[in-house]
């Protein structure tokens, strides 16, 4: 397995707004292991709280800009997984999250996961794992740093 | 609907939140790049097909030439040093040439693998591609 990572931003809102999805394919699923959540607005000059979700999706809705994998080892093969960012039309999510947080906007949060415990798509072709924040009184940017497996 | 129709939908959608909203034109650090237009309408549009990408109509020319200027960078030897997975690269681009070859390509589809070394392609050029689904 090889480790890739996409770094990217949301489209500036009130939420929900998602920063990266990452789409798998039926010859593979990104095993997500690597997240670092944070917010670009600059200045921070809102005190406010921003829940942000983590989960499956199955339509890619319509990114922004589609940002190369960056394998963490350049001697790999590029990855088959694509990425979607700053999307206009959301992706679909499921019913449920891997994570369902809440964080000040002045805040970041990292989640490393062990292997055998990373957050997973299914192996289905538009099918993927993506975070995206909702709620949230004054308009922000959110950027999410997403590596994983595949 | 087909990829075309879907494509003009998507590009409509766009122009008409770009005129309500200026968020829509693009987030600022990507519409920042040299050569990316920052309006998402006016950024080719690639459909995630089955296990593929596809784009149609006038954005194929659109990323046909931004694979075409990459290959003349590409050409440096100073750029070739720190272009990665070369041989994966090459074989890519060396696809999409040949479909450039043929009488004007209406749709070009590339495994998700290969897609992935086009946009890397096009963003050492400046073009951005707006990805959205292409089986709803």
């Amino acid at each position: 397995m090889k480790q890739y990572t996409v770094q990217g931003l949301s489209a500036s809102g009130t939420g929900p707004q998602t920063a990266v999805n990452i789409i798998g394919s039926t010859a593979i699923r990104a095993l997500i292991n690597s997240l670092v959540i944070g917010f670009r607005t600059n200045p921070a000059a809102s005190d406010q709280q921003v829940r942000v979700q983590v989960g499956n999706t199955t339509a890619v809705g319509t990114a922004g800009s589609s940002p190369t994998p960056k394998p963490n080892d350049p001697q790999d093969v590029a990855a088959v997984s694509t990425a979607g960012i700053a999307h206009s039309a959301e992706p679909t999510y499921g019913a449920t999250f891997f994570a369902d947080i809440d964080l000040n906007q002045r805040s970041s949060k990292e989640m490393a996961l062990v292997d055998g415990r990373e957050f997973s798509g299914s192996a289905t072709a538009s099918n993927g794992v993506a975070g995206k924040m909702t709620l949230v009184t004054a308009a922000l940017v959110m950027s999410m740093l997403t590596g994983w497996r595949e | 609907m087909s990829l075309t129709e879907k494509r003009a939908a998507v590009i409509e959608r766009h122009r008409n939140q770009e005129q309500f909203d200026p968020h829509w034109k693009g987030v600022a650090e990507e519409a920042k790049k040299p050569g990316s237009p920052a309006k998402l309408s006016e950024r080719p549009v690639a459909f995630v097909c089955d296990d593929e990408i596809a784009v149609t109509g006038d954005c194929v020319g659109k990323v046909l030439s931004a694979v075409n200027k990459f290959l003349e960078i590409a050409a440096d030897k100073s750029f070739q040093e720190r272009a990665k997975s070369e041989r994966d690269l090459a074989y890519t681009l060396a696809k999409c040439k040949q479909l450039t070859a043929s009488p004007a390509p209406a749709e070009l589809r590339l495994s998700q693998q290969r897609w992935n070394a086009v946009t890397y392609a096009l963003s050492v050029v400046g073009v951005d591609c707006v990805l959205t689904d292409g089986n709803d």
